[in-house]
């Protein structure tokens, strides 16, 4: 072999047999050389042990995989690679324990077309999310929690509840494709009105309740056979394009007398276009949905492969606003794996009037708290890992229409953690908000920000830290 | 995320009026710009060239560098242009001139300059005039109202872009076709995978607007040898996603539509004479008293109206 | 009742539809001219009364009715009676893309063709159509009965839930898990009585009722136990 030694040369001891050479370091006859351990853990950056399972439930099932909870793809950015950049010399900042810092926040009055505005007491409200997908108790806590924090909740795709119209001193009320439930009667009782065009989690995608959740007054309120699949209708039975629903939305006007607003709520995908089509379509308030947004069913692709980040969709959404001539008349909020108040403080400082809080809301309320360890171990999953809210056994009672697990929602103490919650972050607003001389959280701006990596900068043209501008081509 | 309409006389007359009626009706649909494809009275001999300057400071030496280009493609001046004296910084231009030897090799270097003064149509009848805002904007400042001919199409956009740009509006003329134009409702989704088979054949394209794509399609599919029909009937497998468009030509208007039946079209057909909208309201404008209107609104359609003067000419 | 005509033209929508509302809250039979098929004509209508549109109407006509019984004298724009709970619309000619589109309840009544999904998302309630019926009649309905005395378009019957849809005519095409069923005597006899109501023939119609095959129904849950533990 040409790049063989050849070597020549002769030890001063017998050569060691062949069973010596290979197994004195304690590799095992029978397979291939090498460090076990390394060995076992396996290394192809493609085929890692997460790929394989996939490939191995797609070969069983024939479709693709279902599940809850929000977007597990790693590479979506997240908020902490922003940070403030508090006042210092340049600015001046006001006494955080002390100072007040004005919170209130007005959604829908710009067009000046509606008589009702949503006026909330902090800039931070509950997202969608529907009964059918949430418990009938876990959508009362919400609405209750979120009603003494002075804000409102949404009712998400399955129609109006009764025991969250009630909770709720302001809600709004969504008209997704299957308008279930939707007649007058409950149009008129809404304090804002919410076309879906889409959501953050499966965006270009209806909603999905699996059977075992469509329970008899789940089904009831969405005119289904119970226990189906409801595979909803992603396109509106009723309009078409931005051209159409702007009929649509003067019929909705008309028929709630102009008295509350009319939202848009879509998933982030090309924002700079989509918000400026909807604002020009006469939207009051245009809702945006990174894809890190929850959702209580999806097809996993879905979760994890479309849609652009929260975090990438804020500043193209105002821009479009600006483009058009709408920055001022109509209102921006945003959504989309929101976990605290800085996050919500980071969202304002990039162009939002308000943020919704999903997942971050049922965790407050109890989602993937250390109880009823069993039952989340019955689903594979144990407390702080759980994402089983397709399954409607829900450990905790919060995404179940199962009676007996909705128990485990305690109304009245899920309510007051919801609020404590919403407090909470909205202190952390204020806090971030004065640290950077500001009275009010509106006034929070993108000079207020720093990038702790080029990426961030690169999704935001916030400027990165120590350079001073923003990372660009 | 528009409102398009198509209008056929049995003899030549206010199609401009008609056409700014129709538009009129569907502002709504969009506003942000509006945009005729007018089929006047065809020269005896040269062609119409329709332009759009982008800097009204640059007017005339932008100009003069359209008449040279012009004059090495053998072509020159019948008469003096027509140019519009808005405020704006953009500017209209219309030329008569004599026919240019080669069509295509005078195009492809007008399009050299598109970026400071783009060709919007060329025909011997064709006339496209587009600008921003509303139909009673673009009417008023481009006299359209008094504009005589036999046929022709408009456009309403809400544009999807966020700043409106005049020039992004339609219809649009299918370069480098003479004559032929477009309006389009709806969004093609295979729309790069086309326009990137389309450039490598040579052609060029002025915007990223999928309308555009339609008209160089269809040209170049009845340049390969399929009839209107043929093309028509071909775009509703071969494009995707959801549109209605309607196509003009010296003999009269094709209509295409998406095999989804989603976007609509209302029309009004009697003696030789078309009225097309999206939207019925807009066909009232015309035609107040009758309702035996005709919805295209099934999956897959396509229709020829055809010009009954040139028939009736022939 | 007696009568009070209002004129649409050009004037504003918003004040037309309080106009509209005032009247028939005042007891009025409403007549209403000039209607240029004009969008969003009679949105939200009460509980009861009667209102006549002389002409063709726009989008969203009789939009979320709670009981008037509304007359359209020629064609109706998309959307006709969306999210209607209850009365009436009759529409003379032709009803436009996505009539009765959600409704919940009440009745439509087209002496013309349909356009495209025609009942698309209804709850409840009833679709009479004495023409055809468009593209993909019924699209993802879930209750109440689409009936056409004429023919249907490609597609009819896509992706059901429990709704019907009934064709006396010929069908181009059935939709995705749609299947056509034998009806019972005494369905028919339903079908019959309120076709009576509406002041159509008696007569023997071959009635082909196309309903849901259900293969759509249980599509990720058939093998909930799988996907259980992901
Ligand atoms: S605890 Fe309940 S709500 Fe939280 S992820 Fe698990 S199933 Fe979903």
């Amino acid at each position: 072999m040409a790049d063989d030694l050849n070597s020549t040369y002769e030890y001063p001891f017998p050569m060691p047999s062949e069973e010596e050479v290979a197994y004195s370091d304690g590799a095992i006859k029978g397979r291939t050389p090498g460090s076990p351990s390394a060995y076992d853990k396996g290394g192809s950056t493609r085929w890692t042990p997460d790929a394989i399972a996939e490939v191995q439930a797609l070969a069983q099932l024939g479709r693709y995989q279902v599940r809850g909870y929000n977007c597990f793809n790693q590479r979506m950015p997240t908020f902490d690679d922003l940070t403030f950049v508090p006042a210092t010399m340049t600015r001046l900042p006001l006494e955080g324990y002390r100072e007040s810092c004005d919170m209130t926040t007005v959604l829908g009055a710009g067009t000046g077309l509606v008589e009702k505005p949503l006026e909330l007491k902090i800039p931070i409200y509950v997202a969608s999310m529907s009964f059918g997908a949430l418990s009938a108790s876990a959508k009362a806590a919400i609405g209750y929690g979120a009603s003494k924090a002075g804000t409102m909740t949404c009712t998400g795709e399955g129609g109006m509840l009764e025991d969250e119209r009630e909770a709720s001193q302001k809600l709004v009320y969504q008209l997704t494709p299957a308008r279930y439930g939707v007649d007058l009667e409950h149009i008129r009782k809404a304090d804002g009105l919410e076309l879906v065009v889409g959501q953050g989690a499966k965006p270009g995608t209806g909603g999905l309740l699996l059977g075992m959740k469509v329970v008899e007054r789940v089904s009831k309120m969405r005119s289904l056979p119970a226990g189906v699949d409801q595979r909803s209708t992603v396109r509106h039975p009723d309009f078409l394009g931005a051209d159409d629903m702007a009929v649509k939305i003067e019929e909705l006007r008309i028929a709630t007398n102009y008295k509350v607003p009319i939202l848009v709520k879509m998933g982030a995908t090309r924002p700079r276009f989509d918000v400026a089509i909807a604002a020009k379509a006469g939207a009051d308030i245009v809702v945006l949905d990174g894809a890190e947004g929850g959702t209580g069913a999806s097809p996993e692709l879905l979760l994890n492969h479309t849609g652009i980040p929260c975090l990438s969709a804020i500043r193209p959404a105002r821009q479009a606003l600006e483009d058009c001539g709408m920055s001022d008349k109509v209102s921006l909020v945003v959504s989309g794996g929101i976990r605290t108040g800085v996050d919500v403080a980071k969202c304002l400082a990039l162009g939002a009037d308000a943020v919704m809080i999903g997942n971050a809301a049922m965790i407050a309320l109890g989602c993937n708290s250390p109880r009823y360890e069993e039952d989340y171990h019955a689903l594979g999953t144990s407390p702080g890992a759980c994402h089983h809210c397709h399954t409607g056994m829900c450990p905790v009672g919060i995404t179940t229409q199962n009676k007996e697990l909705e128990k485990r929602v305690n109304i009245a103490a899920g309510a007051e953690r919801v609020y404590r919650f919403l407090t909470a972050i909205a202190m952390e607003v204020t806090m971030l908000a004065k640290a950077c001389g500001k009275s009010s959280v509106h006034n929070l701006e993108v000079e207020d920000l720093r990038a702790l990596s080029f990426e961030a900068s690169a999704f935001t043209g916030v400027k990165m830290a120590g350079l001073d501008r923003a990372f660009t081509w | 995320m528009c409102g398009i309409a198509g209008r056929i006389l049995n003899q030549e007359g206010g199609v401009g009026r008609d056409l700014v009626e129709l538009m009129d009706a569907q502002a709504h649909r969009g506003a942000d710009s509006t945009g005729f494809a007018i089929y006047t009275k065809p020269l005896p001999e040269g062609g119409k060239v329709r332009l759009m300057g982008f800097d009204r400071r640059n007017l005339n030496s932008d100009l003069d560098d359209v008449i040279k280009i012009l004059k090495s493609h053998g072509s020159d001046l019948l008469t003096d242009p027509q140019i519009d004296d808005a405020s704006t910084t953009h500017y209209s231009v219309r030329l008569e001139v004599r026919e240019p030897a080669n069509v295509e090799s005078w195009i492809a270097e007008a399009d050299l300059i598109s970026n400071r003064i783009e060709v919007l149509s060329y025909g011997i009848s064709l006339e496209i005039i587009k600008d921003v805002g509303d139909a009673k904007a673009v009417a008023d400042k481009h006299n359209l109202r008094i504009m005589q001919g036999t046929h022709g199409l408009g456009h309403a956009r809400l544009a999807t872009e966020s700043d409106v740009s005049p020039k992004a509006s339609h219809p649009f003329w299918a370069r480098p076709f003479p004559d032929v134009a477009i309006v389009h409702n709806g969004q093609i989704t295979n729309y790069y995978l086309w326009r990137d088979k389309l450039e490598l054949q040579g052609y060029r394209f002025m915007t990223e607007n999928d309308s555009e794509l339609l008209a160089v399609w269809i040209s170049d599919q009845k340049r390969k040898g399929l009839s209107l029909q043929q093309a028509l009937i071909k775009s509703v497998s071969e494009i995707d996603g959801v549109f209605t468009f309607m196509i003009s030509d010296l003999n009269g208007i094709g209509l295409a539509k998406d095999r989804f039946a989603m976007k609509p079209l209302v029309t009004l057909e009697s003696e030789g004479e078309l009225i097309a909208a999206t939207e019925e309201q807009a066909v009232r404008r015309i035609a107040p008293d009758r309702w035996d209107v005709f919805n295209y609104d099934g999956p897959s359609m396509t229709q020829i109206w055809p010009l009954r003067t040139i028939e009736a000419a022939a | 009742m007696s009568e009070k005509v209002i004129q649409v033209g050009h004037r504003d929508i918003r004040i037309i539809n309080q106009e509209f509302l005032a009247a028939l809250e005042a007891g009025y039979s409403v007549v209403v001219t000039d209607t240029l098929s004009r969008h969003n004509l009679g949105v939200g209508l009460p509980q009861s009364g009667k209102i006549h549109f002389d002409g063709s109407v726009g989008y969203y006509c009789g939009g979320l009715n709670t009981g008037t019984d509304v007359r359209v004298e020629n064609n109706a724009g998309w959307g006709t009676g969306e999210a209607m709970s209850g009365g009436t619309i009759t529409v003379n000619g032709y009803s436009g893309m996505s009539t009765g589109a959600a409704m919940l309840g009440g009745l439509i009544h087209v002496k013309g063709d349909c356009g495209p999904r025609c009942g698309v998302a209804m709850k409840a309630g009833d679709i009479v159509v004495e023409g055809n019926l468009g593209y993909q009649a019924g699209f993802m309905a879930h209750r109440g009965r689409i009936i056409a005395l004429g023919g249907a378009g490609p597609s009819c019957g896509d992706a059901l839930w429990e709704a019907e849809v009934w064709v006396a005519g010929d069908i181009e095409s059935l939709g995705v898990d749609a299947k056509i069923v034998e009806p019972e005597a005494e369905e028919v006899e339903e079908i019959n009585a309120l076709l009576k109501q509406l002041g159509l023939e008696e007569r023997f119609r071959d009635w082909r009722k196309i309903v849901s095959e259900q293969k759509l129904w249980y599509f990720e849950s058939r093998d909930a136990n799988s996907w259980l533990m992901i």
